[in-house]
């Protein structure tokens, strides 16, 4: 693989320097298409069409009517500029295309050719472009290095969402052949074993049990991870790498404490044993609602009245802003509790209640910074108050460690940068593009670590956890731990 | 005959604009809205909702986050452009209505305004490589005519004067569908048919984005948990 | 010495299309191509490995493949430090290519 040759120089404690354009820098960037067999095992066709331009144009009319925000998007822009400098895979490749307008004119350019009388009419002068091989060539590279973050669009000032562009063009993508194996073996793996990593029931009582034994060893305590348990009140649903890979399992240690610190009956669901929905990040809308079904049926027969998300930034935004809309109606859940919640509103309410103590010189050898994942900072709230998102994570960390340190303001909070792998993107044939994605964070990063001797830097998204442990080295960060949240929060609980 | 070919022009145009607006407007709201994107943290309350759409609107809020020049350049073109409007609409009415008097009186300021803001976009956009890649010729074009209109304007109007009286005549005429004779005045027509060119662009070209902005889903919707 | 990596069916990213392909001079030769020489140390991971994916037709966690090798082969051996000495690349990835597993998938 290339990606060792092309990791760019770490550039130290200096942000946004905004590169001069190389085109084509990342042109030779391909992430593996979906292999006939995953394709067909969502309905899809194995490979490219035939007839692939007139299928691909058909079903651009159709999203344009099916999603108002792509069908406003594709008017409003004014070529403003305002967002150019503002994705962290421009600003790490310099590649022109990897510029938010940039990537939305890819479908921009054909939308205008095929659907506006001046696109019609004169091409060439308003910028009209045919589908023709480059230009699908192009959609599949630069929709595969876009995150679908939205960083663009709290910059953009006609609220232009370029995710929603991205995820249209991935979606007419898979439609005429063209999925990304990374993100469709995933669904699929979700559709026939029920989570992400494709890991079967006995596998996962296994891995539960496992860790039962290694917090009895730690905490002499017989704390639970209980699976499939029907007396339960409260349904934990966290992203299948908490069972799997490091810093995650140690997240889900935490929350385990918290709950059981806080004498909650909760259960975990092997049928609904993943919070992501990998759905969201190719623009497949019947695929999205398929695994957030999961979800609602295990609450329904698992009979709990709680649902409760793990640490995972897209789960979060899904079950927040579009788990009504996809499964519609929790009625059977407690009204004080009518839909579902995220582990750390719960954890910060046990907080406020009394209900668990925190100890924070327990983490006395940590200088902690805080990374707000995209998904969790501009795809939704927290807590039902504005700005929850924001306060409510670090009141946690704030109460489970003696110091945090906050990043340049420029890279945290609703201006918060992508930590590089998120979208459909964590797959190791982008590792180029990952790590070169990755330098506006690694930059903040890097400053406080200078500046204040950061030690750890804690995420709330199994994505972000795994992105940054794997390409921070590359940026000379290596003796940063990237850490779960609930990690700290379960090492400073007094149980 | 010239004159009401110009009138029956203007009279169409006006209907073009309505019309193409509208049929923007109701492609957009033909559209299905199906999930909730706003744009987070995001109001709560409609009310809010509101708020963040006039600060949009009326500050180009997220603009003023992205870049201080461009903002200012945008604000200074879009407030001398909407000065110079309520001025013209001195052609609206037979008697000159007392409101319109201060905006008349400093309306040299709003055309400096609009030209410098102009000005900076344009080179703006021929000088930052970024924004080179990003402009097609229409994206040149449009900034060029507007500025054309402006500087066409100013020469009408401390240059080369016409008869305003008579411009109103033509125009109110225009509305009614009475076509009126125009003064005889080359840099009149110039400016009158750089104006024609816009009104049949507006609704067909990003320059609806003024309307735009208000159906953007991320601005529009609330957080609704 | 590549001879039957040559004539090998994998993925794009090398893991073997089929647990069937695997042998264990295969398994030599792949880490050869990684200039690796596969010892005895090497051999228990990999064993190891196999015989949890037959039973739970997934690779091990780390933590729980540490925890194993830990209690098997001796205390020593029961850290990711070990491990990542054997495989540099990360015990992971490269041990399961090793051994013919297929990489998990997911936020891992
Ligand atoms: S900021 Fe918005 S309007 Fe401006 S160029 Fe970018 S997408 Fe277009
Ligand atoms: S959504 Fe994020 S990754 Fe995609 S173009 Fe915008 S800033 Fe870049």
């Amino acid at each position: 693989m290339n990606a060792d040759k092309h990791t760019p120089d770490p550039v130290v404690g200096r942000y946004r320097v905004i590169p001069i354009l190389h085109e084509g820098a990342m042109a030779q960037t391909h992430t593996a298409n979906a292999t006939p067999a995953i394709q067909e095992a969502s309905g899809l066709p194995g490979k490219l069409v035939a007839d692939w331009h007139d299928r691909a144009i058909a079903r651009l009319g159709e999203l344009l009517k099916e999603r108002r925000g792509l069908q406003v998007f594709m008017d409003t822009c004014t070529k403003c500029g305002a967002c150019t400098d503002k994705c962290h895979y421009f600003l790490g490749t310099a590649d022109p295309k990897n510029m938010p307008v940039a990537r939305q004119d890819l479908i921009r350019s054909v939308y205008r050719r095929h659907f506006t009388l001046a696109g019609k009419l004169f091409p060439k002068l308003v910028g009209a472009r045919d589908l023709d091989k480059p230009m699908l060539e192009d959609w599949y590279r630069y929709f595969h290095q876009c995150s679908e973050c939205r960083r663009c669009t709290v910059f953009c000032p006609k609220g232009i969402d370029t995710s929603e562009v991205t995820m249209a063009g991935r979606e007419i993508l898979a439609a005429i052949g063209l999925g990304q194996q990374y993100s469709q073996e995933i669904i699929g793996k979700v559709n026939s074993v029920g989570n992400n990593l494709g890991m079967k029931k006995p596998a996962l009582a296994n891995v539960l049990e496992s860790l039962e034994e290694d917090i009895l060893d730690e905490t002499g305590l017989a704390i639970r991870l209980p699976l499939d348990d029907a007396t339960a009140d409260m349904l934990v649903v966290t992203p299948s790498a908490d069972f799997f890979a490091e810093p995650h399992v140690d997240g889900l240690i935490g929350m385990a404490k918290v709950l059981h610190a806080a004498g909650i009956h909760w259960t975990l669901s092997s049928e609904a044993s993943e919070a992501a929905n990998f759905a969201l990040f190719t623009g497949q809308h019947d695929q999205m609602q398929a695994i957030a079904l999961r979800i609602s049926t295990a609450a329904q027969s698992l009979g709990v009245s709680r649902i409760v998300m793990g640490e995972c930034g897209h789960a979060w935004r899904v079950a927040y802003s579009f788990m009504d809309t996809l499964v519609g109606g929790f009625d059977y859940l407690d009204p004080e509790h009518p839909r579902p919640e995220h582990i750390c509103e719960l954890s910060h309410e046990l907080l406020q209640s009394g209900l668990i103590t925190l100890d924070p010189s327990r983490n006395a050898d940590k200088v902690v910074t805080f990374h707000d994942s995209c998904n969790v900072a501009r795809g939704a709230g927290m807590g039902n108050i504005k700005g929850g998102q924001f306060t409510i994570p670090r009141a946690l960390l704030r109460a489970s460690v003696p110091q945090l340190v906050e990043m340049s303001s420029d890279t945290t909070h609703q201006k918060t940068f992508c930590c590089g792998g998120g979208g459909g993107l964590l797959t190791d044939d982008l590792m180029e593009v990952r790590v070169k994605g990755a330098l506006p964070r690694a930059q903040a990063l890097q400053a406080v670590v200078s500046s204040d001797k950061v030690t750890h830097l804690v995420a709330i998204c199994a994505i972000c956890k795994t992105q940054l442990s794997q390409v921070l080295p590359q940026h000379d960060l290596a003796d940063v731990q990237v850490t779960s949240l609930h990690h700290l929060v379960g090492d400073a609980l007094v149980l | 005959m010239f004159d009401t070919l110009v009138g029956i022009a203007f009279s169409l145009a006006w209907l073009w604009l309505v019309c193409g607006i509208a049929y923007r407007v109701s492609v957009w709201l033909g559209a299905r809205s199906r999930f909730l994107i706003p744009l987070a943290p995001a109001p709560r309350s409609r009310v809010g909702v509101l708020g963040r759409l006039f600060l949009e609107v009326f500050t180009f809020r997220s603009l003023a986050r992205a870049n201080r020049t461009t903002w200012l350049a945008s604000l200074a073109f879009h407030y001398g452009l909407l000065w110079t409007l309520v001025m013209h609409l001195r052609f609206a009415y037979e008697v000159l209505p007392i409101f319109i008097v201060p905006f008349i009186r400093f309306g040299i300021w709003a055309t400096l305004a609009l030209v410098t803001g102009l000005v900076i976009l344009l080179l703006r956009r021929l000088l930052i490589d970024r924004m080179r890649y990003i402009s097609s010729p229409s994206d040149y074009l449009h900034l060029v005519l507007l500025l054309c209109i402006a500087l066409s304007g100013v020469l009408i109007k401390r240059v080369w004067p016409t008869n305003l009286f008579e411009v109103g005549e033509f125009f109110r005429g225009t509305f009614v569908l009475n076509w009126m004779p125009l003064p005889d005045h080359a840099g009149l027509i110039i400016h009158l048919s750089l104006v024609l060119i816009l009104l049949f662009v507006f609704p067909i070209s990003k320059l609806v984005h003024g309307v735009g902005v208000v159906f953007s889903p991320t601005f529009n919707q609330r957080d609704r948990s | 010495m590549t001879a039957l990596i040559d004539s090998l069916e994998t993925d794009h990213e090398g893991y073997l299309m089929s647990r069937d392909s695997w042998s264990q001079p295969l398994a030599v030769e792949l880490a050869a191509a990684d200039g690796i020489e596969l010892s005895e140390a090497h051999w228990e991971v990999i064993h190891f490995l196999q015989e949890y994916y037959e039973n739970y037709e997934i690779a091990p966690a780390i933590r729980i493949l540490t925890k194993q090798i830990g209690k098997r082969f001796g205390k020593e051996k029961g850290n990711s430090k070990y491990l990542y000495e054997l495989f540099p690349k990360g015990p992971a990835k490269q041990a399961c290519r090793y051994a013919g597993l297929p990489k998990p998938t997911g936020c891992v």
